[in-house]
């Protein structure tokens, strides 16, 4: 149970339990705390308690309500806050386990995009393997430098992003789709069958989703998101390989003509030019 | 939390019915899921991954975060593995008054 202990100059008044959902404190004789003082107005705060949490709210008071010197509006108590009215002291104590800080309530996190650089119209974290470059030299410094930039405030985008590709020189060197930015601004690419009874047949890969394989044997999805497209096994006791190795529990991201064989069937990935 | 459930001790809860058939799935998720991505691409990630649950899971918060991920997601998927019977025999149904 939360309590306050109610002093003055230094000298204890009493101590009150906070076992009401709304405790209020003012000069008037009905607030449960009453604090006769001329600094303190008639109804001047309240503090509202639901399970094991308490807030307190200046009433719209004359002088203020101040917590731990600020003055505050409404607050959300943590153990040993000061809370002070008029001339008047109340410490907070709440011995609960669990005290998350105010700073947890106050901001939602909020999931940043990795920034754009601005030097080489190069992507920042999470480049895609289709990243034309026309140095690849150029591109490795300039990625590297990105990386510890936002590597301190970038949040992980999900499972499976994977740890920077080595940059892959590709054919064209056009500039960049921005892949850093969501949406579908997202180089196009396609796989290709190289055999089995469908060889030759092309696929492009349009939708966000595509299932590759055979159902109930071994199937694996290549997803399409806006730093590239990932393949990651979804049924199936073999996992289907990707250049020869086989795929790992996650999702693996695909380069350029990487070669992918499923359920014996072999097909390749290719970046549309 | 406190604003959307309430201070009382007890809460109602809304219940509904829906006829169950093998191979259904149920997907239950906050808004910050279907706020961010179309219905279409929820029902195709459904479709498209049913056979592995923990994956569709995986694969519909991530893409509610690559359409830029505004708000908390949370998604609870379950599927309907076999058919279950409901007693409908009368000495079943004077049993379920006792219940």
């Amino acid at each position: 149970m939360a309590k306050l202990i109610l002093s003055v100059d230094g000298t204890v008044l009493k101590e009150v339990s906070l076992n009401k959902e709304r405790t209020t404190l003012g000069r008037k004789p009905h607030n449960d705390i009453q604090v006769d003082n001329l600094a303190v107005s008639g109804e001047h705060a309240a503090i509202i308690t639901i399970l094991n949490d308490s807030f307190i709210e200046d009433l719209n008071s004359t002088n203020g309500t101040l917590v731990n010197g600020k003055p505050i509006k409404k607050h959300f108590l943590q153990n040993n806050d000061v809370i002070e009215i008029g001339k008047h002291k109340l410490k907070y104590f709440n011995d609960a386990p669990v005290q998350a800080s105010e700073q947890d309530f106050e901001k939602t996190m909020i999931i940043r995009k990795p920034p754009t650089l601005t030097a080489a119209s190069s992507p920042g974290l999470g480049a895609s393997s289709g990243a034309a470059a026309s140095s690849s030299g150029g591109i490795a410094a300039n990625l590297s430098g990105s990386m510890s930039d936002t590597q301190t405030n970038m949040k992980p985008l999900g499972m499976g992003v994977p740890a920077m590709p080595a940059p892959r020189p590709t054919a064209p060197a056009a500039p960049l789709a921005p892949s850093a930015m969501p949406g579908p601004a997202v180089r196009e690419a396609a796989i290709q069958v190289l055999s089995g009874a469908a060889a030759g047949r092309t696929l492009d890969l349009t939708k966000n989703l595509t299932t590759i394989g055979k159902p109930g044997v071994q199937v694996a999805v290549i997803t399409r998101r806006p730093n590239g497209f990932f393949i990651t096994h979804v049924e199936g006791a073999n996992f289907p390989t990707i250049n020869g190795s086989v795929l790992g529990g996650q999702a693996q991201q695909l380069g350029d003509h990487d070669l992918i064989e499923i359920a014996g069937v072999k097909m390749e990935f290719f970046y549309k030019p | 939390m406190t604003r959307a459930l309430g201070i009382d001790p007890e809460v109602e809860t809304e219940t509904h019915s829906y006829e169950v058939l093998e191979g259904d799935i149920y997907l239950l998720c906050s808004d910050g899921l279907n706020d961010m991505i179309e219905d279409e691409e929820i029902q195709m990630t459904l479709i498209a991954l049913r056979s592995n649950l923990d994956l569709t899971a995986q694969q519909l918060v991530q893409a509610a975060n690559d359409a830029g991920g505004r708000d908390n997601i949370s998604v609870m998927l379950i599927k309907v593995v076999s058919g279950f019977g409901v007693e409908r025999g009368v000495w079943a149904r004077i049993m379920s008054w006792f219940k």
